[in-house]
């Protein structure tokens, strides 16, 4: 059998209504963009860099190429000869001592750039006997 | 995508009916009420992350159950041991009595964990005495006692001259 008292305070107790609770913070994880389509942005970001990145690099090397093929007629650009075993066991076997092998090595004779019709002012000064 | 959303609007609308007894059922087990909100948090997002409350018979006292797995897990408490916030107000009051909300709560405080958390759960989370047996793994029978008991020395506590509530 209830007590009559213990329903009116119950009724009683229950008029104090707890307070709400703050919202449930779920529209910032409905908002957050899913891990997979994160994942392409940033692949697509990274293509479009490297496309970029490679249309430029050609363009600059197109108007290097470009600017060398004017020049060509007066300037001739000489790739040093490598050193090789055969090359050097060539010379050890040609020349007249070792020494004049390491200066062969060091200093490999130069043919040169200049155009027939023109002089190298290094080549003139190289002649010119200067009196100090 | 369609069955997430609808799932998570319907733990929307759970929390919607029950989180402030849920609110205050945490926080009258912690003391804290930050805390208590913080846990209540958790366990909602989880729910909606996991989807496993579709497995729930009773999705009540299922979330009763969760919160409180959650406070004690946050607190690690097996006994409360924090003291009453003094500014925390925990009900919205009749007439706006903050006297009366106040002579409430420090008389809950004053309750002991078993009985304060029956008051709760029976009168604000309107579990029946069956559903809070199942919750703490007691008889009903114990939580009908248990209930009885608390609400006396909470009448008497709050009214100590009269031995009737004032509302009568």
């Amino acid at each position: 059998m209830p007590d009559p008292n213990d329903e009116r305070f119950e009724t009683y107790l229950k008029q104090f209504r707890p307070l709400l609770p703050d919202a449930l913070p779920v529209n910032e994880i409905r908002q957050a963009p899913p891990g997979h389509i994160v994942l392409t942005v940033w692949a697509v970001g990274g293509i479009v860099a490297m496309v970029i990145l490679g249309v430029t690099s050609l363009r600059i090397l197109n108007h290097r190429v470009t600017g060398e093929s004017k020049h060509s007629a007066s300037v001739e650009l000489l790739a040093p000869t490598p050193l090789t075993i055969r090359g050097a066991n060539g010379l050890l076997a040609t020349a007249p001592s070792y020494k004049a092998v390491m200066n062969e090595l060091a200093f490999p004779p130069k043919t040169s750039t200049v155009p027939k019709d023109k002089q190298s002012a290094l080549a003139v000064l190289g002649k010119e006997k200067i009196k100090l | 995508m369609g069955r997430t959303n609808r799932h998570s609007d319907e733990i929307e609308v759970l929390y919607r009916q029950h989180g402030a007894a849920l609110l205050l059922f945490a926080s009258t087990m912690s003391g804290d009420r930050c805390g208590a909100q913080d846990a209540l948090h958790q366990v909602f997002l989880k729910l909606i992350e996991n989807g496993s409350l579709s497995e729930a018979a009773d999705k009540k006292a299922y979330l009763f159950a969760c919160v409180r797995d959650a406070v004690l897990n946050d607190y690690n408490l097996q006994r409360r041991n924090i003291a009453l916030e003094a500014d925390s107000i925990w009900f919205s009051p009749p007439d706006r009595d903050y006297a009366a909300e106040q002579n409430l709560r420090r008389t809950l405080n004053a309750l002991p964990d078993d009985q304060r958390e029956v008051i709760v759960l029976h009168v604000w989370g309107e579990l029946t005495f069956s559903q809070i047996g199942d919750l703490l793994d007691v008889s009903s029978n114990t939580i009908a006692s248990r209930y009885r008991y608390a609400l006396g020395k909470l009448r008497d506590s709050m009214f100590p001259k009269e031995n009737s509530c004032a509302g009568s």
